[in-house]
């Protein structure tokens, strides 16, 4: 095939798959409208404030500080991925907060919390009409030996959540830090973004709704690995299965599948996204779930349906010569198959042998490095030997550098054969 | 322009964007991404818009810069690396055709994304790129050389 064929048949190929842009600009309509009510919002306000900070409702019952809670439906909607926070919205469960700083022509705005005993939701918002596309990057700054840990993202001017979880008891107030980057900014350090806010945030302890306890103290063993399922943490929030590791010869439980039974016949499950397992020296691991706090039923059963479960490794990382097909600081139980380099094509295979009961296989992680160059693999296979071993195939394409540096990543998805159920009666 | 016409023009002209943007970014959904941007920018900004008659280069010159952000962001530590400009014909021959496009060095891959793949005239793409139009057919000349492809060259142009 010459060239003007092949560009016969590309232009083809792109004609065939023109997809309509109805939906992006509806898209658009919709993302300019919120930007437009949230400046209305901003606008009102007398002046700029450094840090203006309004408690509502200090000592008033839970029920009363909903009745005062501005955009409701907003909150309603940025709280959509999780059914726990949608069930607290619609309870009212909800701490308002006006914090509000503009620097530099970026406005950020605190707006309300969800917290329990262990968990702080924060609710804020990031505006700009001189930048259209902003990301921001929180962090908790907790006094005292607190270990804090979220998630956060990008911001189009919409409401968003950062999640805390408290490695102890939520404190009675901390530090936010939003980082304020321009979307597409090469290089995240501090001293490269836009713009840094510090927010001093208060918990209102008083409006907090108490944990319920269940204790289990029941061993049990999930892939190799024996436990101890100490209890059940019902909070406003989430429910976490707390868990003691007792041992599993340097295997570590990475995320427990699991669902709560209730007295009701209602049935609550493991969170897979997100946050799904912390582990703290004071708590052990903590797995998460969808809170039942505001549904008026009792816990009767857990019942565990898997785990991920990770194999003891040192974070050695080996370095595959893409030129000679040599892979240095390899550890002993993993064997190098091969090395290819094709077109723009880096494919290297290596082979292990599978844990028993395994059903997923992963040796390395997506991650491959260089020199400073980070890039992730495009394809992975993990092929069965039939004989107790597998093979995982990685593919990269446009590699720049004749070397590349793998993370070891060994973790595998357990599944019983039969589910494991825990009365609690 | 109400709202109404500017959700027609860009569905009049879907086509020259998509592949303006699959060229670019290579990937189908890197191109929604950068045209789901690059509307939103030009929905806020059409009413200052002087002329319609520029709508088409004026939104593709945005989604050309969403394009080149959309590919900062998913390649950010390890770009597409360009072939130097003085390559020759030979270092292009083993990629396929919209690989060794994407190679380009820039000045050439924005001409022949432009005259070929989105089909624009080449005093439109000279007038996107901000280029004199015997700039634009130089290029454009030297990169179909690259890549060996023998299609017709609009040579009349205002100097």
């Amino acid at each position: 095939m010459n060239r003007n064929e092949e560009y016969t048949n590309l232009i083809n190929e792109l004609e065939a798959n023109i997809p309509s842009l109805e939906s992006s600009v509806v898209k658009a309509k919709n993302r300019r409208m919120r930007k437009q009510v949230i400046w209305r919002s901003v606008s009102t306000m007398a002046a700029v404030f450094a840090l203006f900070v309004l408690l509502v409702n200090v000592s008033a019952p839970i029920a009363q500080a909903v009745s005062k809670v501005p955009f409701i439906g907003e909150l309603a909607e940025a709280v959509k991925f999780s059914k726990s926070l949608s069930k607290a919205v619609e309870k009212e469960y909800v701490q308002p907060v006006e914090l509000v700083e503009t620097k530099d022509g970026i406005t950020a705005e605190i707006e309300y919390l969800i917290a329990d005993e262990m968990q702080v939701n924060v609710f804020y918002r990031v505006t700009s009409e001189d930048y259209t596309d902003l990301r921001v990057y929180p962090s908790a700054i907790v006094e005292g030996s607190y270990g804090a840990s979220g998630r956060g993202g990008k911001s189009d001017g919409e409401l968003l959540c950062y999640m805390i979880d408290f490695s102890k008891e939520t404190p009675d107030s901390f530090t936010l830090k939003l980082n304020v980057f321009e979307s597409g900014s090469e290089s995240l350090l501090k001293e490269n973004s836009l713009v840094t806010f510090d927010f001093d945030l208060e918990i209102n302890k008083e409006l907090m709704g108490e944990a319920k306890i269940y204790n289990i103290d029941q061993i049990v063993d999930i892939g190799g690995l024996t436990v101890n399922i100490k209890a059940i943490e019902v909070y406003p929030t989430h429910t976490r299965v707390r868990i003691d590791s007792e041992s599993g010869d340097g295997i570590e439980l990475s995320k427990l599948d699991f669902y709560i039974n209730t007295d009701k016949g209602m049935k609550f499950e493991s969170i897979s996204l997100g946050m799904v397992t912390t582990k703290s020296s004071k708590y052990g691991t903590s797995c998460y779930g969808d809170s039942l706090y505001f549904y008026d039923a009792e816990p009767t059963e857990l019942v565990i349906t898997g785990a991920v479960l990770e194999g003891e490794i040192d974070y050695t990382r080996p370095i595959v010569d893409l030129t000679t097909g040599e892979c240095v600081y390899l550890h002993d139980w993993i064997e190098l198959v091969s090395v290819e380099r094709k077109d723009n094509a880096c494919t290297i295979s290596f082979k292990v042998k599978a844990a028993e009961d395994c059903s997923n296989y992963q040796i390395f992680s997506d991650s491959v490095i260089y020199k400073g160059y980070s890039d992730s693999f495009d394809e992975r296979l993990a092929t069965d030997c039939g004989d107790g071993y597998f093979i995982e195939t990685l593919t990269i394409y446009d590699w720049p550098h004749d070397k590349l540096t793998l993370t070891p990543f060994y973790k595998y998805t357990w599944t019983p054969r039969e589910e494991i159920t825990i009365s609690l009666q | 322009m109400s709202n109404e016409e500017f959700a027609q023009r860009v569905e009049s002209i879907r086509d020259k964007l998509y592949k303006t943007a699959m060229l670019y970014t290579g990937s189908h959904s890197q191109a929604i991404d950068a045209l789901d941007e690059a509307i939103y920018k030009a929905l806020c900004g059409h009413k200052r818009l002087r002329s319609e008659e520029y709508f088409d280069t004026w939104i593709t010159r945005i989604l050309i810069n969403e394009c080149y952000n959309e590919m900062r962001k998913n390649k950010k530590l390890c770009p597409i690396e360009a072939v130097e400009e003085t390559a020759t014909a030979q270092e292009f021959d083993s990629l396929p055709l919209k690989e060794a496009v994407r190679h380009l060095p820039k000045s050439l891959k924005d001409v022949i994304i432009l005259r070929y793949f989105s089909g624009f005239t080449l005093a439109e793409t000279a007038g996107m790129l901000g280029i004199p139009q015997g700039t634009a057919a130089t290029r454009q000349r030297k990169a179909l050389k690259l890549l060996r492809l023998e299609l017709e060259e609009e040579v009349n142009y205002e100097s």
